[in-house]
């Protein structure tokens, strides 16, 4: 067993924002227990000053084991990413333990709060993971959030190109990914992947009124992991993983329910409009696919105008199946907020048979394509989840809640964080979400969440070009497809265990 | 596409399948159901076999066996694999020198993912599609 400190966030100044007390109790915990050694994700600075350093310099050497520590945010201003290295040590590096690898990166922009793993740096480490694919356990360990965090006020503050790295990490079979940042201590299941925050380890600003924590990692010979959150009060949260490298899916039984999941038709007279596309792959869903519902998770038409509008509604009018169309940000620009509620109706909470129910959740807003759910909104959703309990739930916005590789987080949900743990911890069946141009499926915990690529408008982001989404749900599994929208080629975008309560087990 | 990539990033990590004595008819519904060209077979979480859809026609439909006939009797026992952080430049190779369209990846001695070559054709697809959606 390899037993790993995980702290973050000590903030260390002359300043009150530190707190002497709970860094010594905490070193002093590590120092005097069996820890193999210590991870530090950032922030060891609260400015990134000289005088900051020089305290700094001392303070961690009080900490008497190997020792990993990265760049936060707040010690690169004032250009102390120079001052990091002189003080501290290297900015990004490899670790090697046994069969265990630790690859660590430097993810601050001077004197922004956000995060990014450049290009250079991205190549870096896609060349590093290349370099030590053979390790049994691999952890990248960096300053910023992978997923969006609850209670963090910016919560969509993920990388700035969080959809390439965690699609980097899922690929390479990474086990564990360690940051810090928001001060918040949470713990994700993200696929194959474990996703741990560690709270702040000694500095003022905790958040909800929290204390100082830090997190214990064991990682043991037979593949298990322990995750605990523990906090200088003395209590104590775990989590136990163990995740095979195998993963089996024998079907049996018949298929319950098909969805086409489409986004981004963007109608419109425009030149990146593919109405040949948007026509042949309509044709294919009615005669083809003959979906039990469609989806369309946003951006109907590229502009809120009557012209676009009327053209969106003949194409979708031509749709057998029944539909819930949720405007995404496009659609309610200019009088597009008037006109989808004229042509589309107002989306409705819709129960199909006994067993299925779909929630949509308005989350666009004018001028940006940033969306938000609200307080309130978040509260309306929980209760829904709720309500729906017994029912097989599919959650349904436009906007995304996990990032998108190839783009940029701007699609997030300004409470994103919150959102994603409101689906998470209520064990969403399914969520679909639109935004982005590009497909991808990705558990949560035991929420699978699906993002549709676009279906006819040229400026997307998908190697496989348009497409849409095809999603069966079978008694004990759900399968996702990616269909290519002119020729039909299927790609596999995630198949995953029902593992949440489900209506016809009873 | 990267050569020198370990063929993991390449290959598809969630396994379909059937087990030893379900018919040749079975599986061909989960062929077309979840539009695969290929299927393992399991024995106690254990990979026994391999079998493709031309493995079907050769060894089924030609032969004219009936199609109750259990997957155990046309499965290939004996599976060419690859380890997971082989290089997709070598894993190619393996595949040029058997002839063969799909290959298991090992890891640990267990199988965990399969690569297809239809897998790397993403990108003519995409081109194909920009060059007849011209109005």
């Amino acid at each position: 067993m390899i037993k790993i400190a995980h702290i973050s966030d000590t903030h260390i100044t002359p300043e009150s924002a530190f707190k002497g007390y709970p860094y010594d109790l905490i070193v002093n915990e590590i120092n005097t227990t069996d820890f193999d050694f210590v991870i530090h994700t950032g922030d060891v600075t609260n400015q990134g000053l000289r005088e900051e350093y020089e305290h700094a310099n001392y303070a961690l050497k009080k900490i008497q084991k190997p020792l990993i520590v990265l760049p936060g945010n707040h010690d690169s201003r004032n250009v102390g990413y120079e001052l990091f290295e002189k003080y501290v040590g290297p900015l990004y590096g490899v670790y090697e333990r046994k069969d265990l690898v630790v690859i660590w990166l430097d993810s601050t922009i001077p004197d922004l709060s956000d995060g990014r793993v450049g290009g250079y740096k991205f190549k870096w480490l896609k060349e590093k993971l290349e370099e030590y694919s053979s390790k049994k356990f691999k952890i990248v360990a960096a300053h910023h959030h992978l997923v969006p965090l609850p209670d963090t006020g910016r919560e969509r503050n993920v990388l700035f190109n969080a959809g390439d790295v965690l699609d980097l990490l899922l690929k390479h079979d990474v086990n564990l990914y360690v940051c810090g940042h928001k001060h918040v201590p949470n713990v994700y299941k993200i696929e194959h992947l474990i996703v741990a925050n560690a709270g702040c380890t000694s500095c003022r600003k905790t958040r909800k009124g929290d204390v100082n924590s830090y997190n214990i990692i064991k990682v043991y010979e037979d593949g298990k992991v322990k995750v605990t959150i523990k906090k200088v009060t003395g209590d104590k949260v775990s989590r136990d993983f163990k995740i095979p490298k195998q993963r089996i899916f024998i079907p049996k039984g018949e298929r319950l329910f098909r969805i086409i999941q489409i986004s981004e038709s963007n109608v419109s007279d425009r030149i990146y409009f593919r109405k040949r596309v948007l026509e042949n792959a309509i044709k294919a869903i009615n005669e083809r696919y003959k979906p039990d519902l469609v989806v369309h998770c946003g951006d109907i038409v590229d502009y809120g105008i009557e012209r676009y509008y009327e053209r969106a509604l003949e194409f979708y009018e031509k749709i057998k199946a029944e539909k819930i169309i949720i405007p995404g940000h496009n659609d309610i620009t200019y009088l597009g907020y008037d006109l989808f509620k004229e042509y589309f109706g107002e989306p409705q909470i819709m129960e199909v048979g006994n067993h299925f129910v779909f929630i949509p959740i308005m989350t666009a807003q004018y001028e940006t394509p940033i969306g938000v759910l609200g307080r309130i909104g978040q509260r309306v959703l929980t209760t829904l989840l709720e309500e729906y309990m017994e029912k097989f739930t599919t959650v349904v916005m436009h906007h995304n809640v996990i990032p998108i590789p190839r783009s940029r987080e701007l699609g997030f949900l300004e409470d994103g964080g919150n959102v994603l743990k409101i689906l998470a911890s209520h064990a969403a069946d399914l969520v679909l979400t639109g935004h982005g141009g590009n497909a991808v499926g990705i558990k949560v915990e035991n929420t699978p969440i699906i993002n549709a690529g676009s279906i006819s408008w040229e400026l997307h982001r998908n190697p496989f070009g348009n497409s849409f989404n095809l999603i069966d749900i079978y008694p004990s599994m759900v399968v996702a497809f990616e269909v290519q929208a002119t020729w039909g080629s299927r790609k596999l975008l995630g198949m995953w265990k029902i593992k949440t309560e489900v209506p016809w087990k009873n | 596409m990267e050569e020198d990539a370990p063929i993991k990033v390449y290959m598809v990590k969630k396994l379909l399948g059937v087990t030893p004595e379900d018919s040749v008819q079975e599986a061909c519904r989960i062929m077309v159901n979840f539009d695969i060209g290929s299927l393992v077979v399991f024995e106690d979480k254990r990979v026994i076999g391999f079998f493709t859809k031309s493995d079907i026609i050769r060894r089924v439909v030609v032969p004219g066996l009936p199609y109750s006939t259990p997957v155990k009797e046309i499965m290939s026992k004996e599976l060419i694999t690859v380890n997971s952080n082989t290089p997709l430049k070598d894993v190619l190779k393996v595949m040029a020198e058997h002839r063969i369209k799909h290959i298991l990846v090992e890891d640990d001695n267990q199988i965990i993912g399969i690569f297809s070559l239809s897998d790397l054709l993403e990108a003519n697809r995409r081109k194909l599609e920009t060059a007849i959606a011209r109005e």
